[in-house]
């Protein structure tokens, strides 16, 4: 996550100094992709300094003050055991985006290496990755992830685990696509010809040139991860409590919404507006990097 | 070949984008409400009817049922289907624990209590008109034991069945089992209609039929079965009782605030899944109302005395934690008050109860000065539960805050429902939560199960625990038949065991149901939770 | 072609034997005993064996799993544990419930993200490609168990115009069976009244599922019909006075819709799954409930035949797509 903020800070140094660099250029032209930007930079920040913005202790019962309905004290109104709903909402934050960032870098990395050692080798070892990932992207995602997380038992750590077994099959077919048409470049001609070992090959010249289409898939999975781990916290097979976990949170309260509207309703545009901001932002980077895109 | 491809493709779309004109108009005509007569038929059934038909009742569960045969099914939830279709041969009375006469009109019992004779009363039959006869129930009960699953378990006393003559049947008992006529009153006591075995397949005993239907001699019998959706029951045109509702709709109805959103606009007249938090809204619609009864179901915590953590071996540590909890506030919070305090095992209400005997308060001083003694400083324990009671998540929150008073870090663990159970069965947790309601109105649901040594694991001593004198009590008391006696027994029984503490006695819940104001008659049975007297009530 | 066919047809049987093995594997690893679960808490050990002997669990695992293949092979999934039924026959009952709500779910996303992505394509970077893009989005941004809550409280509560669970009333009389879905059936038969009245129980479950999975298509659309505004003949045809509706229907949206339909079609299968969730708020008796509450009790012959059935589903959809990519294009080679 501190990458992202790095590069926004980037932004206004090189707006004032240098020429304009056309991919912030684009970025900027485009209000979809800069709200997606300031969304998760605001959400990013509170959880970042939730400390500093809420006095009350995420996990610290207090049952003399169940239910309370937002005011002054509790933006967001209280819990069924009298915590403070904004302030979960504020550390559950990090829990939820860095899990989502977590679970999508790490099916996209393994993902990819799959991919371009099946499409670089080729032959049997190819048609047994590709039948193999075949049969995880049969699988009803949802329920291979509830079987998954109930087996291993549920905890955040397998809900993850889970989640980026269902993620990994679609980089492995990015990145094998893409190293089938690398393989035939004369880079990589002239490397194998020099003799130098395929590992080497695969690290330092298929890889890095096959990455542009998994980076697009990165970030439209992650706002898709983080639904995913919420809809399994809230099948009660994700974080454990008392952790502030956002989907954890809307199962609770979720039976409490017709009287205390406040308890699901603030965790649920929490996860809407997290999702949300990532999308758009994947919406955009696609629409820039994806060459189909432009006219 | 190609050719056909496209063409194959041109013509789903084609399908499609009929539908989907067909689909995107219905918004629209479903508000105008269209010219069409045949189409204006749903436009009116679009209003929900403020009140259903007076002969029909519209209860809403949460979800669907397993099997129906009484010989198999285990589950509470089956048994608001089965109970009315079924008659036994002696059954609860009112709203008591105590059994009146059922198909029997009279019983004796022997001396030693081996031996019991029913005499049936004549003029009840089967809904397909076949009489009730002492062949009917041999049949019932050799059938349970051969089909061997759960029930057989609580029938397993009976070595033989002898049918006298057509009214008079005896049931010989391998050992005295004072409980056994209350066991007769419940569920798995339903007489089935010997002709099932027409319906068998495979020896099965017919029971793939009696999964999905009914044959029993009760008012009512199951018409209908739409899966997913609901369960229709409607009379059984050979009893001799007439009662006032025609059909019973158990619509399905998973969530919560569906099923409360539908009571509230009148759509079903018994809404069974809505959680207690939610009754206080309820109570102020101007038609609905919320029963509320003391019940026999409690919730406790099982303290793990022989394989858990070590120090929970020592009953002061036991002591201590019982003595940390503020159970006004515990119940406040998680039951909304709808709950009152355990006292020991023995639930108010059923005969053993001990009003005289000690009861736990919170004490933070002496908790921790019993620590102390123990010296089980810095205790750190595992509190184990599942997804399968909604107030457990908040039970857990309180408990854990109320240990850290005392100087005990709790973790929660909280795992799948059935992986809970086997882990329960084999002892690996240091506490666990619970629930219990008796099958049969008998102290001995609670004692001998609880605290017999035999019973480790999920079959009931949950805590593991054993105490020889314990042992002896209860043992003694569950093998002769004079009540008093046997009271005393268990009550010297108790006194041990809320001194030793192998449970948190938490509290018994109260049993809520919001009906509608239209719903008459209505009792409630400790012993029948959930299953509804539906040949008495009216709406 | 037949070639590719049957090639395609062998690692079809491949991949759904896969499936099994992992289902079953997986779901006999999850500790916790369904025997256990059947016979009710109480129950000695003596009763316990005889259960598990009864269902075949006392056999090792393999030798289970052999058994249950043995009886797939026959059309035999087994029978359900906690219904006693033959999974078979469960399925049939659930199946075409999730099937229409799925279908039409499919439909309503096509029908309003193909103008959404077209319109967001020809008015690219204006502030009609942004509220359609951003309309989109929020679909896909919004857990179904959130906006199909806040469905029942508008439609149903504040408005009540839309029923909030079931297919059908309880006082109409569906359809007899043929295809098992309402709609269709009551539409063969000429029934009106319960042809209206499973459109009306249809309507917010299948938009809630829509709404989720609008920006599948409008994303592909708006993608497809940029790629093809660009290209050579386009731009012919603008030079030569070609305008407007003319270019955009009769040579744009034609080319543009055969990749989004391929896009779509696989996201079918996800949108049979993604049914689960939408299913329980609605009370809709598909497969999905009965998947959640067989789960819940552990009923192996239940979980394995919905995976199976999905997995199947997903096969052969992924099979008929790629047969249509070969017969549209015999150029493609593998």
């Amino acid at each position: 996550m501190s990458g992202m903020t790095a590069n926004t800070e980037s932004i206004s140094k090189v707006a004032t100094t240098k020429p304009v660099n056309p991919f912030w250029y684009k970025i900027r032209r485009n209000p979809l992709t800069l709200f997606g930007l300031f969304l998760l930079l605001l959400i990013l920040l509170a959880s970042i300094f939730a400390p500093l913005i809420s006095s009350y202790d995420p996990t610290k019962i207090n049952i003399t003050q169940r239910f309370a309905p937002p005011s002054g004290d509790h933006w967001f109104g209280t819990d069924e055991v009298g915590r403070d709903i904004f302030t979960r909402i504020l550390y559950g934050a990090r829990l939820s985006l860095g899990v989502g960032v977590a679970v999508v870098f790490g099916a996209g990395l393994i993902g990819t290496v799959i991919g371009a050692i099946s499409g670089y080798f080729g032959g049997k070892l190819d048609q047994i990755i590709m039948r193999l990932m075949d049969i995880v992207l049969a699988f009803p995602s949802l329920v291979l992830a509830m079987a998954v997380a109930a087996t291993l038992g549920p905890n955040l750590q397998n809900a993850m685990l889970a989640i980026a077994i269902i993620k990994i099959p679609v980089y492995v077919r990015l990145a094998r696509a893409e190293t089938l048409a690398l393989r035939e470049k004369l880079f990589v001609k002239a490397a194998v010809t020099f003799g130098i070992k395929p590992w080497r090959i695969i690290a330092r010249h298929i890889i890095p040139n096959a990455l542009s289409p998994v980076v697009i898939q990165v970030t439209l999975d992650i706002g898709d991860a983080i639904l995913l781990v919420a809809t399994l916290g809230f099948l009660g097979l994700g974080a454990q409590p008392p952790t502030p976990e956002w989907g954890a949170m809307i199962s609770i309260g979720w039976k409490y919404l017709l009287d205390y509207w406040w308890y699901p309703t603030f965790p649920g545009l929490a996860l809407f507006l997290a999702s949300c901001g990532f999308n758009l932002i994947g919406d955009g980077i696609r629409d820039i990097l994806d060459p189909k895109a432009n006219r | 070949m190609k050719r056909r491809w496209s063409s194959l493709f041109t013509s789903s779309l084609l399908v499609l984008s009929l539908m989907v004109s067909a689909c995107s108009s219905t918004p629209a005509s479903q508000s105008q409400g269209e010219a069409k007569p045949a189409e204006s038929k749903p436009a009116e059934a679009a209003k929900p009817a403020s009140t259903t038909p007076a002969d029909t009742l519209f209860v809403g569960i949460t979800s669907d049922q397993g099997t129906l045969d009484p010989a198999v099914t285990f589950d509470n939830s089956a048994w608001k289907i089965t109970y009315p279709t079924y008659q036994r041969l002696v059954e609860y009375d009112g709203g008591t624990t105590e059994v009146k006469p059922g198909l029997a009109k009279e019983w004796k019992v022997s001396e030693d209590g081996l031996t019991w004779t029913f005499t049936l009363a004549e003029g009840n039959k089967f809904s397909d008109g076949t009489p009730v006869t002492a062949e009917a129930v041999k049949f019932t009960f050799d059938r349970t034991l051969k089909i061997k699953k759960g029930p057989a378990d609580v029938y397993s006393v009976i070595k033989e069945i002898k049918v006298d003559s057509p009214t008079s049947v005896t049931f010989v008992l391998s050992k005295n089992f004072p409980p056994f006529l209350s066991t007769l009153a419940a569920n798995y006591g339903g007489i089935v209609n010997p002709k099932v075995m027409e319906k068998e397949q495979n020896g099965d005993l017919g029971q793939n039929f009696l999964a999905n239907n009914t044959m029993g001699s009760g008012p009512y019998q199951l018409s209908e079965w739409r899966k997913g959706e609901y369960l229709k029951l409607t009379l059984n045109p050979n009893s001799s009782v007439k009662p006032a509702l025609q059909n019973i709709f158990f619509k399905i109805i998973p969530d919560a605030t569906a099923q409360r959103l539908q009571l509230e606009q009148g759509e079903i007249d018994i809404a069974e899944g809505i959680p207690n938090e939610q009754l206080k809204a309820l109570k102020d619609l101007p038609n609905v109302e919320v029963l509320q009864q003391p019940s026999l179901f409690v919730d406790y915590i099982y303290v793990n005395s022989t394989k858990g953590n070590p120090a929970l071996q020592n009953p002061k540590v036991r002591q201590a934690l019982s003595y940390a909890i503020d159970y006004d506030a515990l119940t406040e919070s998680v039951q909304e008050g709808y709950a009152t305090q355990m006292r020991g095992p023995i639930p108010k209400g059923l005969w053993g109860y001990d009003e005289s005997a000690p009861q736990y308060k919170r004490d933070v001083e002496k908790a921790k000065a019993l620590l102390a003694e123990a010296g089980a400083t810095n205790l750190t324990i595992d509190l184990l539960y599942s997804d399968n009671k909604a107030w457990w998540e908040t039970e857990a929150l309180a408990l854990q805050a109320f240990f850290s008073d005392i100087g005990v870090k709790l973790n929660l663990k909280k795992i799948a429902y059935a992986t809970s159970r086997e882990m329960i069965d084999k002892g690996e947790f240091d506490l666990a939560m619970g629930v219990w309601s008796p099958d049969f109105g008998d102290p001995y649901m609670f004692m001998n199960y609880w605290f017999d040594s035999v019973n480790f694991g999920l079959a009931g001593n949950r805590a593991f625990y054993k105490n020889d004198k314990v042992d002896e009590l209860v043992r003694k008391a569950a093998s002769i038949n004079d009540k008093a006696e046997r009271e005393k027994l268990y009550k010297e029984a108790q006194l041990i065991t809320i001194d030793e503490a192998p449970y948190l006695y938490l509290y018994q819940k109260d049993f809520l149901l919001p009906v509608s104001k239209s719903v008459k008659g209505f009792v409630y049975n400790p012993m029948l939770e959930g299953i509804y007297n539906l040949a008495e009530m009216s709406k | 072609m037949r070639q590719i066919i049957t090639k395609r047809l062998s690692m079809l049987v491949l991949v759904l034997l896969g499936v099994t093995l992992i289902t079953f594997f997986l779901s006999h690893v999850i500790p916790g005993d369904p025997a256990r679960m059947m016979v009710g808490q109480r129950a000695s050990e003596e009763t316990l064996q005889e259960v598990r002997r009864q269902l075949g669990l006392d056999q090792p695992v393999w030798v289970q799993y052999f058994t249950y293949m043995k009886g797939l092979l026959a059309g035999d999934f087994g029978s359900s544990i906690r219904t006693q039924q033959p999974v078979v026959d469960d399925l049939i009952k659930f199946f075409p419930a999730t099937l229409e709500l799925a279908l039409t779910a499919f439909i309503i996303a096509i029908v309003i993200g193909i103008p959404i992505g077209i319109l967001s394509a020809v008015k690219k970077d204006t502030s009609w490609d942004h509220a359609g893009r951003f309309f989109s989005i929020a679909g896909i941004s919004t857990p179904v168990f959130w906006s199909g809550l806040i469905g029942i409280l508008v439609f149903y509560k504040f408005f009540d115009l839309l029923p909030s669970s079931g297919r059908i009333d309880l006082t109409v009389t569906p359809p007899p069976t043929i295809t098992g879905l309402y709609l269709f059936d009551s539409l063969i038969t000429g029934n009106w009244t319960a042809f209206g009245n499973s459109l009306w129980h249809l309507a917010l479950p299948a938009c809630t599922l829509a709404f989720a999975q609008l920006a599948i298509v409008t994303r592909q659309v708006r993608a497809s019909m940029l790629e093809v505004l660009g290209q050579e003949y386009i731009r012919t045809a603008l030079a030569n006075g070609i305008h407007g509706p003319v270019l955009l229907f009769r040579y744009a949206l034609r080319n543009a819709l055969i990749p989004t339909i391929t896009v779509v079609g696989l996201s079918f299968g996800s949108l049979l799954g993604g049914a689960v969730v939408t299913e329980t708020i609605f009370s809709w008796p598909g497969m999905g409930k009965y998947v959640v509450e067989s789960i819940a009790f552990l009923d192996f012959p239940a979980i394995m035949g919905f995976t199976f059935v999905i997995s199947f589903g997903y096969v052969i959809i992924n099979l008929l797509v790629d047969l249509t990519y070969y017969a549209l294009d015999p150029q493609i080679k593998e």
